[in-house]
């Protein structure tokens, strides 16, 4: 009699595969006797069937526009393989695909964007990535725990040792760097906006794009390149005084305001301040 | 068995014995906004383990509905036992949404270090028992509170099971103190496939235990010329179902039921009706819960 454990993983890796030696192992213990006229291949293939459809749908509710963009067939054969590369590893599947990619780095990391920028066959194009990148960061932002906000006027209270604080974000903040007008893009497929669509100059310039949870729900803000420099700035850990000083331009200082008013940070956190040896 | 005499009374608000339905994200603003006539409402818990717009909306109908946590994520068959971190995650929501049930499945998702999204199969012997049973056991102690485990829908059996399912279950209840949530679709699901005696597993599981009813539709299929019934939550609650559920409370008493309804999602006047149906059914039963009250508070 096998064990719990090993009929589990053969269990699993007839669903992942049903050509796995070890697989087979597993519908040699299926009771076909008791349940004769349907092959214990094809009840393995029910269950296949739910794993499959419940991954994909976990994957179209967070990448509505990359479907959209590659075409219904196109993605499910993606999604397939990718299920076979990163498949999930807790229960939970909100976040599945959207890891590693909403921080910045264009093409590494194991979530779906990363995936989909590997595959040759989206090579023309060349801002899908982007699109799913920036999907996955609303997709984060959406269901980021809860936090409190830092107000303006704790800040100010802190006085001049304000600039020796470092601001926590918020856990839904993530900034994501594009390239191109990729949120009007990421908008106008979504609406079936054609007139949008076609007056879109691609690829366009390098842009930053901070998605956060406001009060009325996942904003994206598009940032020039100094404002996301910025930004980065400002949800990286720095102090404050390294950021923001006198020759600090208006432009990033309202930006600053903005995004305080719009509870962008939770809290500010003293740094140690480097004594002389 | 599991200590949690100390655990048990002190949430807030009970279920009635009446019908709820299944909440889904299409239906947040509906439900929130029109305040539907229904007894409660059950959630899945992975949809609410982060923050945000869920949580809020979940937040503002508890104000008003008495909730149940119903998991489809924990895993309770698995020999590697269960995942800290979604019981820490689930242990949370537990704290912060205060439901007056928790549950999960007679079934295994995670196996080979990966989450299969789907209920599978246990094979039903002595060493499934005592995975179930420390599973169950580390659930309920996680959280300082009994759980509700509900039966599997079935599509295919093991050579080396040797204990009936009905059986199983009872003997999960005996050694956790857990309470069980009655799937009768499930059980029609599993008879149908099986040819098993639905009747016959109402009569086996121990009623006193029985805290929760579970109603859904199921799709049939066709292979190889034969029927096999699947527990797809995606249409109505059938006829055969409506009667088995009948016996059910003839048994239980009435139980707290729901209508679970989620792919193919109708209008939620629709969900609204299926359970002013369960409802009429319900008042029919007799009311004799003072041994389930007894389980309940025991555990």
């Amino acid at each position: 009699m096998p064990r719990l454990r090993d009929l589990q993983t053969a269990f699993v890796r007839s669903l992942r595969d049903p050509d796995d030696a070890i697989a087979l192992a597993a519908i040699g213990l299926l009771d076909d006797a008791a349940d004769p006229g349907i092959p214990a291949t094809a009840r393995i293939g029910i269950h296949r069937n739910t794993h499959i459809g419940t991954l994909t749908t976990a994957l179209r509710q967070t990448f509505p526009a990359v479907e959209a963009l590659v075409g219904v067939d196109f993605f499910e054969t993606a999604i397939a393989l990718f299920v076979q590369e990163r498949p999930p590893r807790a229960a939970g599947l909100n976040d599945y695909g959207c890891h590693a990619q909403a921080d910045g780095a264009a093409t590494t990391g194991p979530g779906f964007p990363a995936f989909l920028a590997r595959l040759p066959a989206t090579a023309s194009l060349p801002y899908l990535p982007d699109v799913a990148r920036l999907e996955a960061a609303i997709a984060a932002a959406a269901q980021a725990p809860d936090a409190g906000s830092l107000t303006p006027q704790a800040l100010a209270g802190l006085g001049d040792a304000a600039a020796d604080h470092a601001l926590t974000p918020h856990p839904s903040l993530r900034l994501v760097t594009v390239t191109g007008p990729i949120e009007i893009l990421w908008r106008a497929v979504l609406d079936h906006d054609d007139a949008t669509l076609r007056s879109l100059a691609l690829p366009g310039n390098r842009r930053g794009l901070l998605v956060y949870r406001a009060t009325a729900g996942v904003t994206i803000n598009a940032l020039d390149p100094a404002q996301t420099d910025f930004a980065a700035r400002l949800c990286g850990g720095q102090p404050l005084r390294t950021i923001l000083d006198d020759a600090t331009p208006a432009a990033l200082l309202t930006l600053f305001a903005e995004l305080l008013a719009a509870g962008c940070f939770t809290a500010t956190r003293p740094l140690a301040i480097e004594m002389p040896s | 068995m599991s200590n949690l005499s100390a655990c048990s009374g002190g949430w807030p608000g009970t279920i009635p014995a009446s019908a709820g339905i299944g909440l889904r994200f299409p239906h947040h603003r509906d439900v929130i906004e029109t305040r539907p006539a229904v007894g409660w409402l059950e959630v899945h818990t992975e949809n609410y383990t982060g923050g945000g717009n869920p949580a809020a909306c979940l937040e503002a109908v508890r104000a008003d509905y008495p909730l149940s946590l119903h998991g489809v994520g924990m895993s309770l068959g698995s020999a590697d036992g269960l995942d800290a971190d979604h019981l820490a995650r689930v242990r949370d929501a537990v704290r912060r949404f205060e439901p007056a049930l928790v549950s999960d499945h007679l079934s295994w998702s995670l196996g080979d270090g990966l989450y299969v999204a789907d209920l599978l199969p246990l094979p039903l012997t002595e060493e499934a028992l005592a995975v179930v049973c420390r599973n169950v056991e580390r659930f309920q102690d996680g959280l300082g509170r009994q759980i509700l485990v509900e039966n599997p829908s079935s599509y295919l059996r093991y050579r080396h099971s040797t204990i009936p399912e009905a059986e199983f279950l009872g003997a999960v209840v005996a050694a956790t103190g857990c309470g069980l949530l009655c799937d009768v679709n499930n059980i029609f699901v599993s008879a149908c496939n099986h040819g098993w005696d639905a009747m016959h597993y109402l009569d086996t599981i121990p009623a006193a235990a029985v805290q929760e009813i579970h109603l859904a539709g199921h799709a049939i299929r066709t292979i190889n010329g034969r029927d096999i019934r699947i527990d797809d939550h995606g249409s109505a609650v059938s006829d055969p179902v409506w009667t088995l559920f009948s016996a059910a409370i003839q048994r239980f008493g009435r139980i707290p039921t729901l209508i679970e309804w989620d792919n193919n999602l109708p209008a939620l006047d629709i969900l609204v009706a299926e359970a002013a149906k369960a409802d009429a059914i319900l008042a029919a039963a007799p009311q004799h819960t003072s041994e389930r009250e007894r389980h309940a508070a025991f555990a």
